[in-house]
């Protein structure tokens, strides 16, 4: 059985949530969207590659967050405010719609170390279901 | 959307700051009505409108009354919910801080959050009270919403789904309703409401539920069967004025799905899928054929008594939900060639076949005389257009059937014919005529009076070289000079016979070389001279001990091959015993003996001449009949119940005797007491034993032990002993090979049951197919009952998912239940999947609503087996 649970990459981790990799997690449109394939098992102890390379992937998804964050939300903020002014369309405005349809196009997910530790068969499942998902 | 907070920071327009602010403010209210009504629902068990809408109603104030309390609810705990859920990254906490200081609610749109909710939710509110939030100052109230603006709930799908599963959500609320609340006529129940209009029955919830499901079955369900079986559990559970509204859609339905549904697969679906799922169909639909009859008739009784609470109307509406094609596949021998053959039949009508030439029509009481023309008249055309005709046919327990309707099925190529329960006499000359074939006839009725005395010689004279095997509820006259076959010829073929009586063709000493079983209702004057390759006899009714001496001898004389003998009835003594060993040949072979009791020792103490008698029977049985597998005595060992135990000991084999240990694998004795000796006698035998009663002092203590000993049991009484439910459960789950347990009495009166049953379900092995609960009255209202909950049996099963039947038996009536009845989520609201299973005729042990239930059960087995 292949567990998707933990598919997309966790946001940053924030002091005092307990396991928010778990709970917090990047929205697809984003992953795909994004320009460096990114890791599933960032900051988590899931991940079983050197030190280095764990630290490589959470900076990769670190990145990927603060690029939400720092470029395409205020990106969002400056088209919507500039497109829309109406306060009647304002209030009908679907926010939720807008926030989930940031991004376009498809990136590979990284090969994160737990992957590689899936036999072939398995690896061929697993990508086959991710298709599925997509 | 956990961003909104970081979207909301960089907003400058005022107009979109209060949007994302409301879009935020609007969830975490959402979640929380959400929380607090699931957190209720734990709590209360209660699924009605009232508390619910309650609680929306001090929610939505809290949230938009203008109170003190209001604005501590959006400083604190409404605060720390978007903390958390939006505006926890970077600096948002700390502008989020900043308004709150301030008047909070003017950041926000309380008229949008407020028009949003119900909709999300699933409360209807008044379309008065939605224009007024619009009005100004609206909101400076400190109530804004009152109870009787909330007009009610409705359970809210997401994922797309349409009005055709809101049915099914539905249905699951009346589940989970409490026992309690069901009924409206409780006036203690109606205090708990201040409104008559929010105080919805068990009722109003599934006549919703059949409304929906009439509206939507046809074109919106996506899987037309399992629709069927939602209607038909909410169909069979409503009250009798609403079952009589529903009644009319729901069989219109049922006829759509025969007559066009089952011949049209889905698209899309594998060929494998979609005969499974017409299987699904076909044993829901056989259910629903008793369930249906319980509710339009008062009992499942042989003789037709309609309920009066049901017109003509109805009564004709069920007889239309019974369709031949699906009724004649159900008769087909047995569950494997339903699941073959017959459902190929049934999907591709056109394919030649020859299932409809051999049937088997058992328990089919609930067709009228007219249905029963109707299934004829399909079976027929059926046979002509395969070109075939009968070769077995039986019909046991069909009381409604008129015999002569099945002169068109009868013809040479019948080989096996047996008519049980109707009147076989007026087919009588068409079976002597057309029938030269037959290798097994039974005509059994307790109608028939007037029988010609030479019907033997009648039906001898056309079916002499093929019939084997006869069984007639007449007597057997030679009535000299009629026929051209002889005394010495009559019956030379036959290897069976079963009759009332045949005293004249005995003393005549009639030649039947071939006769393996004989059947009689009366003893006297026999001689077996004629018949030296019989194996087993059987006197049904009454027989004197004088009469029984005579029988033994004469067979000892006679019948060395004897393996069986049977006198339900009779009262067997060490005289008879010693009469039959006197037959070496029998001593070898005998392996069933089956009698009412022990005659006890005339003269002196009683009590201690039955015990010594009794013990000298054992004792010989043990030591000259070696084959012995079998033993029923069916009143009961030994006068006196303590003695039982020891009693046992004499089938012991002595220490250093030479005689072998019997291979007893059946015993049938009413339980005593005297564990001590019963522990030894199941060590003796526990290799060999799978059927036994234990007795009454058996306790908890006792079951480690019983554990050892009866791991090969198949069959366990244990109505007698004194087990709690821990021994119980502990005792049941170490007896892997077990099919059928009754369970402790004491465990089976009113509320023990439930608990039992619940205790026992989980650990009950996969084999086991029925629990009998023996109780001390009638229950007619006992399972299902609306004062008795009735726990969902299958689902506690885990994983073992075969049905098991319940049967609740009392003195003259039983209630059987089938768990999962209607697919596997054995759910079908207060039991009403349990069904009167009323005997017959008095001392029969036939009921038509078991035999049917055996067969939908085993149909769910052997479904489950192939799949």
């Amino acid at each position: 059985m292949l567990d998707f649970s933990r598919l997309w990459p966790p946001e940053i981790p924030k002091p005092g949530v307990r396991a928010s990799f778990l709970i917090r997690k990047l929205r697809p449109e984003l992953v795909r969207s994004y320009s460096k394939p990114l890791c599933s098992d960032a900051f988590s102890r899931f991940q079983t590659g050197s030190a280095e390379e764990k630290a490589e992937n959470s900076q990769d998804v670190a990145d990927a967050f603060l690029h939400m964050l720092k470029e395409l939300i205020p990106t969002l903020v400056a088209k919507l405010q500039k497109e829309i002014s109406d306060p009647e369309s304002i209030a009908k405005f679907n926010v939720t719609e807008a926030l989930h349809e940031q991004g376009k196009g498809c990136s590979p997910i990284r090969s994160s170390s737990s992957f590689d530790d899936l036999s072939c068969r398995d690896k061929y499942a697993a990508l086959g279901c991710l298709v599925v998902s997509f | 959307m956990r961003h909104l907070g970081v979207l909301w920071c960089h907003f400058d327009n005022k107009d979109w700051k209060n949007r994302v602010l409301t879009e935020a403010v609007f969830r975490v209210a959402k979640n929380t009505i959400q929380t607090l009504m699931r957190r209720a629902m734990k709590t209360l068990q209660f699924v009605n409108d009232e508390p619910y809408i309650r609680l929306i109603v001090d929610y939505v104030n809290l949230l938009f009354g203008d109170t003190e309390e209001s604005a501590a609810y959006w400083k604190t705990e409404l605060r720390w919910n978007l903390e958390k859920n939006f505006f926890y990254v970077g600096d948002c906490t700390k502008h989020l801080k900043r308004i709150v200081k301030k008047d909070f609610k003017e950041h926000v749109s309380l008229v949008s959050i407020l028009e949003r909710l119900p909709g999300k939710l699933g409360f209807q509110v008044n379309e008065e009270f939605m224009q007024k939030i619009r009005t100004q100052g609206f909101f400076r109230r400190a109530v804004v919403v009152k109870e009787q603006d909330l007009l009610g709930l409705e359970p809210v799908v997401t994922s797309g789904l349409t009005e055709q599963p809101r049915a099914f959500a539905l249905y699951e609320q009346v589940i989970i309703f409490p026992h309690q609340f069901r009924y409206p006529d409780l006036s203690s129940i109606k205090a708990f409401f201040t409104d008559d209009k929010h105080f919805a029955t068990r009722d109003d919830l599934l006549k919703k539920t059949t409304q929906t499901l009439a509206r939507t079955a046809k074109p919106l369900s996506s899987n037309h069967f399992l629709t069927f079986r939602l209607w038909s559990k909410a169909v069979i559970a409503l009250s009798d004025e609403e079952f009589l509204k529903a009644f009319p859609a729901y069989v219109a339905y049922a006829k759509w799905l025969f007559g066009l549904k089952i011949l049209q697969p889905t698209e899309g679906l594998s060929e494998e899928t979609w005969r499974s799922f017409v299987l699904e169909f076909v044993k829901d639909y056989l259910w629903m054929v008793l369930g249906l009859y319980e509710r339009c008739y008062s009992s499942l009784a042989s003789i037709e008594l309609r309920d009066p609470r049901y017109d003509e109307n109805t009564i004709q509406l069920y007889q239309d939900f019974l369709d031949p094609a699906l009724l004649v596949l159900s008769a087909l021998p047995s569950a494997q060639a339903v699941i073959g053959e017959g459902l190929s039949a049934l999907l591709e009508p056109e394919r030649p076949t020859n299932v409809y030439e051999n049937l088997n029509f058992v328990g089919f009481d609930f067709l009228s005389e007219r249905k029963w023309a109707d299934v004829f008249d399909y079976i027929g055309r059926q046979l002509k257009r395969n070109g075939g005709g009968m070769r077995e046919l039986r019909i046991v327990e069909c009381t409604r059937l008129d015999t002569s309707i099945l002169g068109p099925l009868l013809g040479p190529m019948l080989t096996t014919l047996e008519i049980v329960g109707p009147s076989w006499l007026p087919l009588f000359p068409s079976i002597c005529s057309q029938c030269r074939n037959l290798r097994r006839l039974v005509l059994s009725s307790r109608r028939d009076y007037s029988i010609p005395d030479d019907w033997v010689q009648q039906l001898m004279a056309t079916m002499h070289d093929s019939l084997r095997e006869l069984s007639l509820s007449g007597h057997l006259a030679y009535v000299e000079g009629v026929g051209s076959l002889g005394a010495d010829c009559l019956l030379a073929n036959l290897e069976l016979l079963s009759c009332e009586s045949a005293t004249d063709l005995f003393a005549k000493e009639f030649q039947m070389p071939n006769l393996r079983s004989l059947s009689i209702s009366e003893s006297r004057g026999y001689s077996f001279k004629g018949c030296p390759a019989l194996r087993s006899f059987t006197v049904r009714g009454y027989i004197r001990d004088t009469d029984m001496l005579e029988v033994c001898q004469r067979l000892a004389e006679s019948c060395p091959l004897s393996e069986e003998i049977q006198f339900p009835d009779g009262w067997l003594a060490i005289e008879q015993l010693e009469a039959l060993s006197s037959s070496e040949a029998i001593c070898k072979n005998l392996r069933k003996i089956s009698v009412n009791q022990f005659r006890p020792l005339e003269g002196g103490n009683e009590d201690d001449l039955c015990l010594a008698h009794e013990t000298l029977v054992l004792r010989l049985l043990s030591t000259k009949f070696s084959s012995i597998t079998h033993l029923s005595v069916t009143t009961g060992l030994s006068k006196v119940p303590e003695n039982q135990g020891e009693l046992l000991q004499s089938l012991l084999s002595s220490p250093g005797s030479d005689n072998p240990k019997l291979p007893l694998e059946y015993l049938l004795v009413s339980p005593g007491r005297g564990v001590t000796g019963w522990l030894s006698f199941l060590h003796q035998f526990k290799d060999t034993l799978k059927e036994v009663a234990l007795p009454g002092d058996v306790t908890d203590e006792h079951v480690s032990e019983l554990g050892d000993l009866l791991t090969g049991i198949e069959a366990v009484d244990l109505s007698a002993t004194l087990l709690t439910i821990s021994g119980l459960k502990r005792l049941l789950s170490s007896l892997r090979s077990l099919t059928l347990v009754r369970l402790p009495s004491a465990l089976c009166r009113g509320e023990k049951l439930a608990a039992a049953l619940i205790a026992i379900m989980p650990i009950l092995g996969t084999q086991v197919r029925t629990v009998f609960a023996n109780i001390d009255c009638l229950v007619n209202e006992g399972l299902g009952h609306p004062q008795s909950a009735w726990p969902r049996l299958l689902e506690l099963r885990k994983g073992a998912v075969l049905p098991v039947q319940v049967v609740i038996e009392g003195i003259d009536n039983s209630r059987a239940k089938l768990t999962g009845a209607l697919g596997r989520e054995d759910d079908i609201i207060d039991g009403f999947d349990a069904l009167i299973v009323r005997r017959l005729y008095p001392g029969s042990d036939q009921s038509a609503a078991k035999l049917r239930l055996n067969f939908i059960q085993s149909l769910h087995w052997e479904g489950n087996t192939m799949a």
